[in-house]
């Protein structure tokens, strides 16, 4: 019975929380803004928790075991050094900002070299093979891949600006950029289809929501 | 004014008579004498020197010249300016020849202003004195009609939610779009796949989606977890995201249930079947640790305790069953974002591009990730849909929930599809019959 009280009490907090939400459909309103100010809020008390608990004390205690290793120690410590370098920039004291430029330096740095690295090796390079497929002996898959290739090259000519239009080639780069821009707007259309529905599923399933705790009361 | 000295090289000069104010008429000026003034045709050898500040000594003497001369008054002003310079070092000098050199004044020209340029200086004053102009009153917007205050859009979108909560409060109105026989592109390749899995398999999970995608994240994620579950798969679980680290440990309720880390008599045996590692910190650059050095990330789980001596990471005679990534069974990368298959991608396969890897999306992003999804050891269910296929193909299914939710789907879209149109619709009649009034 407890049980049944506790669930339908937390199941009565998210039915307001998400009419709290579809108020939105009377044009922005005071009720609206509370629940996301609290969605908000939740989010960053939580995320801090889940720091704390997962990054900032274990590594805290880590320090405090390696009191007596000063090279573990300074392992441990020296992300913080630099988090702290990254305090300079809140001062207003422009003397002293440029020491947050360290931290930044190494994060922009590091993030870059794994961003470029992974690229290459895990997007661009299988892209293109995968754009150049072996044509093989099905007449279907043939004709799949023939038109892989077609796709790609009249879409990389919608982007072709540097050929001018009025030369022989440039007009039959502007044809191909016409098509690629068509085959472009077909692709954006199973974006959108992809994200509406999505959006109707979410909007399915807090209506669900609703219907089930209403339903449940009556048992 | 301060001139350069070769600009006054005429200062030892006496200065012109300051006393007359008078402005001396042509025929005076043709009288006067002429002033000498050395140029270089003079003494080439003398001119050298001329600008530079030398001892008097050291000057070479000058023969007086008479100053009448046009070009001699013309260079009287320079003259005069080098002296006012010099103050009072050549004054006394000046003094004796004030009577000889007149003043030559220039002839100043007298303007008359035209109408414009009065109303431009009347205008440039008016600015001065009040440089922001007054502030005009708006006139008041016109009032809005009621319907004009709803607007479309909010109707549409109240249709919508009404429609739907009817069609889910009486399911029998969705019957003719309902169907038991789902199909998802990629859900029967990875249902193989899951099969093939058993006891002594480790599979490494990642949570990588937010909240707001539970809608289909969820479902995706009892539909591929229950099979795991259902053959004791040993699981990895982790998130470099932090919603995802709370929705992972949402995790462990089925897991203790099905006797996940339990012993039979009830106690816990942590590390034996699961092992929760929880948030790492890093986002891309935990991923790459993780694909150099699983070991690594398993010294330390969510508690913090060391896993790397567990029976999930080690076997019964001692060996390591896990020391790195090639060494799993498979991965399952739950994300909401195309970017979060890039990066696994990138990261992760990469490094161990055999171990199967299998993304659980919303329909959403499986558009933008296509190109990852068709690589060679990659398996992938989106949405919806994919959930109930891979229940449909699991057969453990409960068929009228499925066919509920896919009528209930399908109610959705079409009445979406017909709301757009028929407000595509309403607004182009709107706008032809405005543009009628307009036109009478």
């Amino acid at each position: 019975m407890s049980g049944d009280i506790a669930s339908l009490t937390t199941g009565l907090v998210g039915v307001v929380l998400t009419l709290m939400v579809f108020s939105r459909l009377l044009g922005d309103n005071p009720v609206f803004r509370v629940v996301q100010y609290l969605f908000v809020g939740v989010s960053l008390g939580y995320a801090f928790v889940v720091i704390y608990h997962q990054v900032l004390r274990p590594n805290a205690v880590a320090a405090i075991a390696a009191l007596n290793d000063p090279v573990a120690l300074g392992a441990i410590l020296m992300p913080y050094l630099l988090s702290i370098l990254l305090l300079a920039r809140i001062s207003s004291r422009q003397q002293i900002s440029w020491v947050a430029n360290i931290p930044l330096a190494l994060i922009f740095g590091v993030g870059a070299a794994l961003a470029l690295g992974g690229a290459l090796v895990g997007t661009l390079v299988p892209q293109l093979q995968d754009s150049a497929r072996p044509i093989g002996s099905d007449p279907i898959q043939a004709v799949g891949v023939v038109l892989l290739v077609l796709g790609v090259v009249l879409t990389l000519c919608y982007f072709y600006f540097t050929v001018p239009r009025k030369t022989p080639a440039g007009r039959v780069v502007s044809i191909g950029a016409q098509i690629g821009r068509w085959l472009l707007m077909i692709a954006f259309g199973f974006f959108l289809a992809g994200g509406l529905l999505t959006y109707l599923t979410a909007l399915n399933e807090r209506l669900g929501f609703i219907v089930g705790w209403v339903r449940s009361l009556f048992g | 004014m301060s001139l350069p000295s070769w600009l006054r090289g005429v200062a030892d000069e006496p200065p012109p008579a300051r006393t007359s104010a008078r402005t001396p008429k042509t025929d005076e000026m043709a009288s006067q004498p002429r002033r000498r003034v050395s140029t270089s045709e003079d003494a080439e050898g003398d001119d050298f020197f001329k600008g530079a500040d030398l001892p008097g000594w050291l000057r070479p003497a000058e023969p007086d010249l008479p100053s009448g001369s046009v070009e001699g008054q013309a260079l009287d002003w320079l003259t005069r300016l080098g002296i006012a310079e010099d103050g009072g070092e050549s004054e006394s000098a000046a003094s004796s020849d004030q009577a000889a050199v007149p003043l030559v004044a220039p002839t100043r020209k007298t303007y008359e202003l035209s109408p414009e340029q009065i109303k431009a200086v009347e205008l440039l004053g008016q600015l001065v004195r009040s440089p922001y102009p007054a502030p005009i009153a708006q006139p008041a917007p016109a009032p809005l009609s009621r319907w004009q205050k709803i607007g479309l859009d909010r109707v549409l979108y109240a249709l919508l939610a009404i429609i739907l909560l009817v069609g889910l409060i009486v399911p029998q109105i969705t019957t003719p779009f309902q169907t038991t026989t789902l199909t998802a592109p990629g859900a029967i390749a990875l249902e193989q796949k899951l099969a093939s899995l058993g006891p002594d398999d480790v599979v490494l999970i990642a949570y990588e989606w937010n909240a707001q995608r539970s809608a289909e994240l969820r479902p995706l994620e009892q539909a591929v977890t229950s099979q795991l579950i259902k053959k004791k798969t040993k699981l990895i679980l982790l998130s470099t995201d932090l919603q995802g680290t709370l929705l992972l440990f949402d995790l462990r309720g089925p897991l203790r249930a099905a006797g996940y880390n339990i012993d039979p008599d009830g106690k816990a045996f942590g590390g034996r079947d699961y092992v929760l590692l929880g948030y790492r910190p890093g986002g891309e650059l935990a991923l790459r640790r993780l694909a150099q050095d699983l070991r690594a990330e398993l010294r330390s789980d969510f508690e913090g305790q060391d896993t790397t001596e567990t029976l999930l990471a080690m076997n019964f005679d001692g060996t390591p069953r896990v020391s790195t990534i090639s060494d799993l069974s498979m991965i399952i990368v739950m994300g909401d974002q195309p970017q979060d298959v890039q990066v696994w991608m990138e990261q992760v396969h990469t490094a161990a591009p055999k171990v199967p890897i299998t993304f659980l999306m919303p329909q959403e992003a499986e558009p933008m990730a296509q190109p990852y999804l068709r690589m060679d050891n990659v398996y992938h269910l989106a949405g919806l849909q994919g959930a109930l296929a891979m229940n449909a193909i699991a057969s453990d299914a409960d068929s009228a929930a499925t066919a509920r939710t896919t009528g209930q789907q399908s109610l959705a879209v079409l009445t979406f599809v017909i709301l757009l149109m028929g407000g595509g619709l309403g607004i182009a009649l709107d706008r032809a019959r405005r543009s009628r009034r307009g036109a009478e």
